[in-house]
Protein backbone atom coordinates (compact mmCIF):
# COMPACT_ATOMS: atom_id res chain seq x y z
CA UNK A 1 0.00 0.00 0.00
CA UNK A 2 2.66 2.45 -1.08
CA UNK A 3 -0.09 3.94 -3.42
CA UNK A 4 -0.87 6.48 0.31
CA UNK A 5 2.55 7.79 0.15
CA UNK A 6 2.95 8.48 -3.53
CA UNK A 7 -0.28 10.25 -3.80
CA UNK A 8 1.14 12.73 -1.30
CA UNK A 9 4.05 13.14 -2.97
CA UNK A 10 2.02 13.40 -6.33
CA UNK A 11 -0.51 16.03 -4.32
CA UNK A 12 2.18 18.03 -2.76
CA UNK A 13 4.36 18.00 -5.94
CA UNK A 14 0.81 19.37 -8.00
CA UNK A 15 -0.08 22.37 -5.15
CA UNK A 16 3.46 23.62 -4.92
CA UNK A 17 3.27 23.96 -9.23
CA UNK A 18 -0.22 25.44 -8.87
CA UNK A 19 1.17 27.90 -6.49
CA UNK A 20 3.96 28.85 -8.72
CA UNK A 21 1.41 29.60 -11.25
CA UNK A 22 -0.67 31.37 -9.15
CA UNK A 23 -3.66 29.08 -9.49
CA UNK A 24 -6.37 28.57 -7.25
CA UNK A 25 -7.70 24.94 -8.22
CA UNK A 26 -6.13 22.30 -9.77
CA UNK A 27 -8.79 20.06 -11.90
CA UNK A 28 -6.86 17.73 -13.60
CA UNK A 29 -3.02 15.83 -12.94
CA UNK A 30 -2.13 13.28 -15.61
CA UNK A 31 1.14 10.94 -14.64
CA UNK A 32 2.45 8.14 -16.03
CA UNK A 33 2.54 4.48 -13.85
CA UNK A 34 5.58 2.94 -14.43
CA UNK A 35 4.59 -0.87 -14.05
CA UNK A 36 7.62 -1.57 -12.15
CA UNK A 37 6.43 0.35 -9.70
CA UNK A 38 3.71 -1.86 -8.79
CA UNK A 39 1.25 0.71 -8.50
CA UNK A 40 -2.78 0.01 -8.40
CA UNK A 41 -4.46 2.86 -10.25
CA UNK A 42 -7.59 2.64 -8.03
CA UNK A 43 -5.78 2.73 -4.87
CA UNK A 44 -3.66 5.42 -5.89
CA UNK A 45 -6.58 7.12 -6.86
CA UNK A 46 -8.71 6.47 -3.75
CA UNK A 47 -5.59 7.88 -1.80
CA UNK A 48 -5.34 10.87 -3.93
CA UNK A 49 -9.06 11.66 -3.00
CA UNK A 50 -8.52 11.21 0.86
CA UNK A 51 -5.22 13.21 0.83
CA UNK A 52 -6.59 16.03 -1.12
CA UNK A 53 -9.68 16.97 1.11
CA UNK A 54 -9.38 20.74 1.35
CA UNK A 55 -6.69 21.38 -0.74
CA UNK A 56 -6.50 22.94 -4.19
CA UNK A 57 -6.58 19.62 -5.94
CA UNK A 58 -9.86 18.59 -4.08
CA UNK A 59 -11.57 17.25 -6.88
CA UNK A 60 -8.84 17.39 -9.68
CA UNK A 61 -9.42 14.38 -12.38
CA UNK A 62 -6.21 11.91 -12.49
CA UNK A 63 -5.49 10.76 -15.92
CA UNK A 64 -3.07 7.96 -15.22
CA UNK A 65 -1.26 6.04 -17.90
CA UNK A 66 0.66 2.59 -17.29
CA UNK A 67 3.76 2.62 -19.13
CA UNK A 68 5.14 -0.51 -19.75
CA UNK A 69 8.58 -2.13 -19.47
CA UNK A 70 11.43 -1.74 -22.38
CA UNK A 71 14.62 -2.20 -21.67
CA UNK A 72 17.97 -2.68 -23.69
CA UNK A 73 20.36 -5.73 -23.78
CA UNK A 74 23.91 -4.89 -22.55
CA UNK A 75 25.04 -7.50 -24.91
CA UNK A 76 23.71 -6.86 -28.68
CA UNK A 77 22.52 -3.36 -27.80
CA UNK A 78 18.61 -4.33 -28.54
CA UNK A 79 15.69 -2.36 -27.50
CA UNK A 80 13.00 -4.09 -26.63
CA UNK A 81 9.58 -4.32 -24.78
CA UNK A 82 9.85 -6.11 -21.49
CA UNK A 83 7.27 -8.80 -19.59
CA UNK A 84 7.00 -8.84 -16.12
CA UNK A 85 9.30 -10.84 -14.14
CA UNK A 86 11.12 -11.43 -17.57
CA UNK A 87 13.51 -8.74 -18.78
CA UNK A 88 15.35 -11.64 -21.00
CA UNK A 89 16.42 -10.03 -24.22
CA UNK A 90 14.79 -12.06 -27.45
CA UNK A 91 17.61 -12.23 -29.31
CA UNK A 92 20.56 -12.56 -27.18
CA UNK A 93 18.38 -14.49 -23.90
CA UNK A 94 20.28 -13.02 -21.64
CA UNK A 95 18.89 -10.86 -18.13
CA UNK A 96 21.89 -8.61 -18.70
CA UNK A 97 19.81 -5.37 -19.74
CA UNK A 98 19.19 -1.64 -18.80
CA UNK A 99 16.15 -0.20 -17.76
CA UNK A 100 14.93 2.05 -20.34
CA UNK A 101 11.03 3.10 -18.83
CA UNK A 102 8.80 1.52 -16.82
CA UNK A 103 10.33 1.87 -13.77
CA UNK A 104 9.35 5.31 -13.14
CA UNK A 105 6.01 7.88 -11.81
CA UNK A 106 6.47 10.55 -13.52
CA UNK A 107 3.98 14.00 -13.18
CA UNK A 108 3.69 15.01 -16.94
CA UNK A 109 0.82 17.74 -16.74
CA UNK A 110 -1.79 19.88 -14.11
CA UNK A 111 -4.47 21.63 -15.60
CA UNK A 112 -5.56 24.70 -13.24
CA UNK A 113 -7.49 27.84 -12.75
CA UNK A 114 -5.01 30.95 -12.55
CA UNK A 115 -6.94 34.04 -10.92
CA UNK A 116 -7.25 35.92 -14.35
CA UNK A 117 -9.13 32.56 -15.79
CA UNK A 118 -11.64 33.03 -12.16
CA UNK A 119 -11.83 36.68 -13.34
CA UNK A 120 -12.80 36.28 -16.72
CA UNK A 121 -15.69 33.46 -16.31
CA UNK B 1 -4.21 26.46 -17.39
CA UNK B 2 -1.99 23.44 -19.01
CA UNK B 3 1.18 23.39 -16.97
CA UNK B 4 3.29 21.02 -18.68
CA UNK B 5 5.66 18.99 -15.74
CA UNK B 6 7.55 16.01 -16.40
CA UNK B 7 9.23 15.07 -13.04
CA UNK B 8 8.94 12.30 -11.27
CA UNK B 9 7.05 11.69 -8.27
CA UNK B 10 10.33 10.41 -6.26
CA UNK B 11 11.79 13.76 -6.91
CA UNK B 12 11.11 15.15 -3.08
CA UNK B 13 11.92 11.69 -1.68
CA UNK B 14 14.61 11.39 -3.86
CA UNK B 15 16.45 14.46 -2.97
CA UNK B 16 16.14 13.65 0.87
CA UNK B 17 18.01 10.46 -0.18
CA UNK B 18 20.63 12.45 -1.87
CA UNK B 19 21.41 14.07 1.66
CA UNK B 20 21.55 11.07 3.40
CA UNK B 21 24.15 9.49 0.90
CA UNK B 22 26.04 12.72 1.06
CA UNK B 23 26.28 12.35 4.91
CA UNK B 24 27.18 8.98 4.65
CA UNK B 25 29.89 9.80 1.99
CA UNK B 26 31.81 12.49 4.02
CA UNK B 27 31.68 10.03 7.19
CA UNK B 28 33.15 6.97 5.02
CA UNK B 29 30.06 5.30 6.33
CA UNK B 30 29.16 2.10 3.68
CA UNK B 31 24.57 2.35 3.77
CA UNK B 32 23.28 -0.71 3.00
CA UNK B 33 19.50 -0.99 2.91
CA UNK B 34 18.63 -4.24 3.90
CA UNK B 35 14.83 -5.33 2.04
CA UNK B 36 12.87 -8.56 2.83
CA UNK B 37 9.49 -9.90 4.01
CA UNK B 38 8.72 -10.04 7.19
CA UNK B 39 9.79 -13.28 9.16
CA UNK B 40 13.10 -13.70 6.70
CA UNK B 41 15.52 -13.55 9.23
CA UNK B 42 16.57 -9.51 8.55
CA UNK B 43 17.16 -9.11 12.06
CA UNK B 44 19.20 -12.14 13.02
CA UNK B 45 21.27 -11.24 10.17
CA UNK B 46 22.13 -8.79 11.78
CA UNK B 47 22.59 -9.67 14.99
CA UNK B 48 25.57 -11.68 13.64
CA UNK B 49 26.79 -9.55 11.43
CA UNK B 50 27.48 -6.20 14.37
CA UNK B 51 29.33 -8.97 16.41
CA UNK B 52 31.17 -10.40 13.37
CA UNK B 53 32.08 -6.25 12.13
CA UNK B 54 32.48 -5.09 15.22
CA UNK B 55 29.38 -3.48 17.01
CA UNK B 56 31.37 -0.22 17.74
CA UNK B 57 32.20 0.09 13.52
CA UNK B 58 28.02 -0.95 12.82
CA UNK B 59 25.18 0.95 13.66
CA UNK B 60 21.39 0.09 12.41
CA UNK B 61 18.05 2.12 12.14
CA UNK B 62 15.48 -0.22 12.31
CA UNK B 63 11.74 0.02 10.85
CA UNK B 64 8.63 -1.56 11.87
CA UNK B 65 5.16 -0.70 12.30
CA UNK B 66 5.36 -1.09 15.89
CA UNK B 67 7.46 -2.22 18.74
CA UNK B 68 10.77 -1.88 19.59
CA UNK B 69 11.60 -5.25 19.74
CA UNK B 70 13.95 -5.19 17.34
CA UNK B 71 15.97 -2.12 18.49
CA UNK B 72 16.23 -4.31 21.54
CA UNK B 73 17.77 -7.38 20.20
CA UNK B 74 20.03 -5.61 18.17
CA UNK B 75 21.00 -3.25 20.95
CA UNK B 76 22.63 -6.21 22.69
CA UNK B 77 25.79 -6.09 20.84
CA UNK B 78 26.80 -2.48 22.27
CA UNK B 79 26.01 -0.87 18.67
CA UNK B 80 24.13 2.48 17.97
CA UNK B 81 20.52 1.65 16.73
CA UNK B 82 17.65 3.67 16.42
CA UNK B 83 14.34 2.03 16.22
CA UNK B 84 12.01 4.25 13.21
CA UNK B 85 8.18 3.51 14.02
CA UNK B 86 6.45 3.53 10.65
CA UNK B 87 2.94 3.19 12.42
CA UNK B 88 0.87 2.85 9.13
CA UNK B 89 3.69 2.98 6.49
CA UNK B 90 4.56 -0.29 4.78
CA UNK B 91 7.95 0.96 3.88
CA UNK B 92 10.99 4.18 5.52
CA UNK B 93 10.85 7.11 3.22
CA UNK B 94 14.35 8.51 2.91
CA UNK B 95 12.55 11.91 5.62
CA UNK B 96 12.38 9.38 8.34
CA UNK B 97 16.23 8.14 7.52
CA UNK B 98 17.50 11.41 7.54
CA UNK B 99 15.30 11.81 11.14
CA UNK B 100 17.21 8.57 12.00
CA UNK B 101 20.63 9.74 11.12
CA UNK B 102 20.49 13.07 12.95
CA UNK B 103 20.13 10.66 16.22
CA UNK B 104 23.30 8.55 15.20
CA UNK B 105 26.97 9.45 16.10
CA UNK B 106 28.53 8.80 12.69
CA UNK B 107 32.17 9.29 14.17
CA UNK B 108 34.28 5.80 13.44
CA UNK B 109 31.64 3.95 12.04
CA UNK B 110 32.16 1.81 8.96
CA UNK B 111 28.75 0.11 8.45
CA UNK B 112 25.12 1.68 8.45
CA UNK B 113 22.55 -0.98 8.19
CA UNK B 114 19.06 0.07 7.58
CA UNK B 115 16.45 -2.46 8.26
CA UNK B 116 13.59 -1.76 6.16
CA UNK B 117 9.98 -2.70 7.15
CA UNK B 118 9.11 -6.19 6.26
CA UNK B 119 7.59 -6.15 3.15
CA UNK B 120 8.62 -7.65 -0.63
CA UNK B 121 6.80 -4.62 -2.58
CA UNK B 122 6.65 -1.21 -1.09
CA UNK B 123 10.00 -0.82 0.04
CA UNK B 124 12.15 -1.50 -3.32
CA UNK B 125 10.57 1.84 -4.73
CA UNK B 126 12.08 4.29 -2.39
CA UNK B 127 15.42 5.61 -2.13
CA UNK B 128 16.54 5.84 1.44
CA UNK B 129 20.53 7.12 0.38
CA UNK B 130 22.02 3.83 0.39
CA UNK B 131 25.05 2.93 -1.12
CA UNK B 132 23.38 -0.70 -1.55
CA UNK B 133 20.25 -2.74 -1.53
CA UNK B 134 20.15 -6.50 0.10
CA UNK B 135 17.41 -8.46 -0.84
CA UNK B 136 16.98 -11.57 1.33
CA UNK B 137 14.63 -14.63 0.64
CA UNK B 138 15.19 -17.52 3.55
CA UNK B 139 14.53 -21.21 2.94
CA UNK B 140 11.12 -21.40 4.98
CA UNK B 141 9.46 -19.02 2.30
CA UNK B 142 9.39 -21.16 -0.47
CA UNK B 143 11.72 -20.91 -3.87
CA UNK B 144 9.31 -19.14 -6.00
CA UNK B 145 9.42 -15.72 -4.30
CA UNK B 146 12.24 -14.26 -6.94
CA UNK B 147 9.23 -15.13 -9.77
CA UNK B 148 6.58 -13.44 -7.98
CA UNK B 149 8.04 -10.49 -5.64
CA UNK B 150 10.68 -9.77 -8.81
CA UNK B 151 10.73 -6.01 -8.57
CA UNK B 152 12.79 -6.25 -4.90
CA UNK B 153 15.29 -8.77 -6.31
CA UNK B 154 15.67 -6.78 -9.37
CA UNK B 155 17.26 -3.71 -8.20
CA UNK B 156 19.28 -5.44 -5.28
CA UNK B 157 22.98 -5.11 -5.37
CA UNK B 158 23.61 -8.84 -3.68
CA UNK B 159 20.72 -11.48 -2.48
CA UNK B 160 20.96 -13.60 0.33
CA UNK B 161 19.50 -16.81 0.37
CA UNK B 162 19.05 -16.99 4.29
CA UNK B 163 18.62 -20.04 6.45
CA UNK B 164 19.87 -22.77 4.74
CA UNK B 165 20.66 -24.70 7.32
CA UNK B 166 16.93 -25.65 6.33
CA UNK B 167 17.06 -26.64 3.38
CA UNK B 168 17.21 -29.74 4.00
CA UNK B 169 13.94 -29.85 5.90
CA UNK B 170 12.20 -28.02 3.38
CA UNK B 171 11.10 -28.70 0.00
CA UNK B 172 13.07 -25.64 -1.36
CA UNK B 173 14.47 -25.89 -5.12
CA UNK B 174 18.41 -23.11 -4.76
CA UNK B 175 18.14 -23.78 -8.64
CA UNK B 176 14.65 -22.41 -9.07
CA UNK B 177 15.54 -19.11 -7.00
CA UNK B 178 19.34 -18.96 -9.80
CA UNK B 179 16.78 -19.45 -12.96
CA UNK B 180 14.19 -17.07 -12.21
CA UNK B 181 17.19 -14.31 -11.19
CA UNK B 182 18.95 -15.24 -13.96
CA UNK B 183 15.87 -13.34 -16.06
CA UNK B 184 16.13 -9.88 -13.76
CA UNK B 185 18.95 -9.71 -12.21
CA UNK B 186 22.49 -10.34 -13.56
CA UNK B 187 24.56 -8.73 -11.69
CA UNK B 188 23.85 -9.12 -7.82
CA UNK B 189 25.43 -11.97 -6.41
CA UNK B 190 23.65 -14.86 -4.69
CA UNK B 191 25.30 -16.00 -1.13
CA UNK B 192 23.52 -18.71 0.44
CA UNK B 193 23.71 -18.02 4.58
CA UNK B 194 22.71 -19.20 7.62
CA UNK B 195 23.13 -16.41 10.50
CA UNK B 196 22.32 -19.27 13.21
CA UNK B 197 24.70 -21.96 11.96
CA UNK B 198 27.67 -19.18 10.77
CA UNK B 199 27.36 -21.36 6.98
CA UNK B 200 28.44 -19.37 4.35
CA UNK B 201 28.31 -16.30 6.50
CA UNK B 202 31.87 -15.71 5.75
CA UNK B 203 30.76 -14.65 1.88
CA UNK B 204 28.51 -12.32 3.43
CA UNK B 205 31.36 -10.66 5.74
CA UNK B 206 33.37 -10.28 2.49
CA UNK B 207 31.01 -8.68 0.47
CA UNK B 208 30.40 -5.84 3.01
CA UNK B 209 34.03 -5.18 3.51
CA UNK B 210 34.70 -5.36 -0.20
CA UNK B 211 31.60 -2.81 -1.00
CA UNK B 212 32.86 -0.51 2.32
CA UNK B 213 32.64 3.15 0.46
CA UNK B 214 36.76 4.53 1.04
CA UNK B 215 36.16 8.46 1.07
CA UNK B 216 38.77 9.78 -1.50
CA UNK B 217 41.42 11.72 -0.65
Amino acid sequence: MHELSIAQALLDQAIRIASENNALKISEIEVELGVMRLVVPEALEEGFKVLSHNTPAWNAKLILTEVPITAQCRQCKQPFTADMGNLLCPQCQTGDVAILSGNDIILKTVICETTDEKETL
Amino acid sequence: MKIKVVESVFQANDAVAGENRALADKAGVLMVNLMSAPGSGKTTLLERTLVELGPKNCAVLVGDLQTVRDAERLGVSGSQVVQINTGRGCHLSAAQVAQGLSELDLTGLSYLFIENVGNMVCPASFDLGEHKRVALLSVPEGDDKVAKYWTLFQGADVILLSKIDLLGALDFDPERVRDDLSKINTHAPLLEISAKSGQGFHNWLDWLRKEHYTPTE
